[in-house]
């Protein structure tokens, strides 16, 4: 069961690997044209090429292995034969998790450990070697959640591009001066973290409940109408942000 | 023994069962029946611990169903199996999970299944036989089969019902069968428990109810018999009765006796009628 985990595990971040080594072939390609003055050549340029796109890697994987969590036997019809498999099912979740959790923190190590020698990066609160591991946990448990669901990439993506797009639009905001002070990246990352957190912590326990008893209906109608109330504090610690 | 008691089980606000009481004993057959949506698929879930009890227990001898599930085998109506997979590779993964040394091939050579083959690609009762052999390689004591007959052609049908009339006398297997279609495993079925409203109506074994359950023909419905069905054919009346007694009940009409399929279709049309 492990075993066949890991493998499907493998294969999905394997997969986003490969649809995504297009950013550094890309800058490959550029580098050798010096003539369009879009990058140079050094070597230091390779290894933050190489830390973008491990971080964009490892943040795509923590939502879709998180979606991945049931979607091979929603695929493929099999759940009332995965539960007559002479486990528990906290077992068979601890399985799916495990598997997951291991992909997951080879990504994770290695981007912690290119973001040691990098320096551009650095500046970047997005790239922070605290938060960005803490946030791709909280998203991969909070999909693993969804996973259970027909609307689970939906919802992991929804949350996924609010991350994005909160961030981006601070980043935005900042270029064209219109913050008060800094951008405190921060209390940004903090309030994200712990919108995540309580979201992920309770549709968590929500899919052990249900997934206990098998009857995921009436969870769900609670799953969504909590939504908007668990990105509150997102939102606070993203004007926290514009506050002197 | 499976012994179900005090079970309490809902979907959602709806009640399926409450207080809900059964046992199974050892080596039996039963058939539960009864018209749809009463349980019968669920009750078979919460055997095989597809399902969990909101209340209640279901004990295989007197352990709980979570420590027993090697020990049973579930074919569902849905027939889950892993459709991506190939038969050899959903046959390897299967010995893998349940710890076997070696498949129960023999039912295979006798369909057109290839081993190279994606299980998604099989038909129904292709389905059916590689569940079949899938559940008896791990030797199971206890078989809990859903209604999957009567999607199989009756080759495949004959082959399934054929090997499990084999294992049941061979092996000492507890078989339990959620049926609709009765006319082909009537010689299989020692007991009949036919279920109303999450509640046993009728618990019988099979002899029992062929001997009480009468079709009684006449033009004029005799008195104080207890009806289950009746139906008008033409000018006569035909009466379904249970129980039936020979020594007491006396008049001016035909009594025929039914076999199974007639008397599962007495109560549940009584059940519709009524």
């Amino acid at each position: 069961m492990l075993i066949k985990e890991l493998r499907v595990s493998f294969r999905k971040a394997f997969n986003l690997f490969i649809v995504f080594l297009i950013v550094p072939i890309i800058y490959l390609v550029l580098s050798l044209f010096p003539g369009l003055n879009y990058f140079s050549i050094d070597g230091k340029d390779y290894l933050e090429v190489l830390l973008f796109f491990i971080w964009l890697i490892t943040l795509l994987s923590s939502v879709f292995l998180g979606t991945s969590g049931f979607e091979y036997e929603r695929r493929n019809d099999a759940f009332e034969y995965m539960l007559t498999f002479p486990f528990t099912k906290i077992k068979i979740i601890t399985y799916k998790l495990f598997a997951r959790l291991i992909i997951l923190f080879v990504l994770i190590s290695l981007f912690e450990f290119l973001y040691y020698f990098s320096s551009f990066f650095k500046k970047y609160s997005l790239f922070n070697p605290f938060y960005f591991p803490l946030i791709c946990v909280l998203l991969f448990f909070l999909s693993f959640s969804f996973s259970l669901f027909e609307i689970r990439d939906l919802m992991a993506l929804l949350v996924f591009f609010v991350y994005i797009g909160i961030f981006s639009l601070t980043f935005f905001l900042k270029r064209k001066g219109f913050y008060l002070e800094m951008a405190k990246i921060k209390p940004f990352f903090s309030s994200f973290a712990i919108s995540l957190g309580v979201f992920a912590g309770i549709s968590f326990s929500g899919l052990i409940l249900t997934f206990k008893k098998f009857d995921i209906s009436p969870f769900k109608k609670h799953l969504i109408r909590f939504l908007p109330y668990s990105l509150l504090p997102a939102f606070i610690g993203f004007l926290l942000n514009f506050i002197k | 023994m499976i012994k179900i008691e005090n079970l309490s089980f809902s979907y959602g606000k709806k009640p399926i069962f409450e207080n809900f009481n059964l046992e199974v004993k050892d080596n039996e057959t039963l058939l539960i029946t009864g018209i749809n949506g009463v349980g019968k698929s669920t009750l078979l879930r919460l055997m095989a611990g597809v399902l969990l009890p909101d209340k209640g227990s279901i004990l295989i001898d007197s352990k709980p169903v979570s420590e027993s599930k090697k020990r049973i085998g579930f074919i569902s109506d849905k027939m889950s199996l892993y459709n991506d997979m190939t038969v050899d590779s959903l046959i390897k993964f299967h010995k893998n999970i349940y710890g076997l040394e070696s498949f129960y091939g023999s039912l295979i050579k006798h369909t057109k299944i290839k081993y190279d083959q994606k299980v998604g690609k099989l038909s129904v009762g292709q389905r059916a036989i590689l569940h079949l052999s899938l559940i008896l390689s791990q030797s199971p004591d206890i078989l809990l089969i859903d209604e999957v007959l009567p999607n199989i052609d009756a080759y495949l049908r004959e082959l399934f019902l054929n090997e499990l009339l084999k294992v049941i006398s061979e092996k000492e297997i507890t078989l339990v069968l959620v049926n609709l279609n009765f006319y082909d495993i009537e010689n299989l079925v020692d007991r009949v428990v036919l279920l109303k409203d999450g509640k046993i109506m009728v618990d019988e074994p099979i002899e029992y109810l062929k001997d009480r359950v009468k079709k009684i023909v006449c033009e004029k419905i005799p008195g104080k018999l207890p009806v289950i069905y009746r139906q008008r054919v033409g000018n006569l009346d035909e009466i379904f009765v249970y129980p039936f007694d020979d020594n007491k009940e006396e008049g001016d009409f035909e009594v025929i006796d039914l076999d199974l399929t007639e008397i599962i279709k007495a109560f549940i049309g009584g059940e519709y009628v009524n």
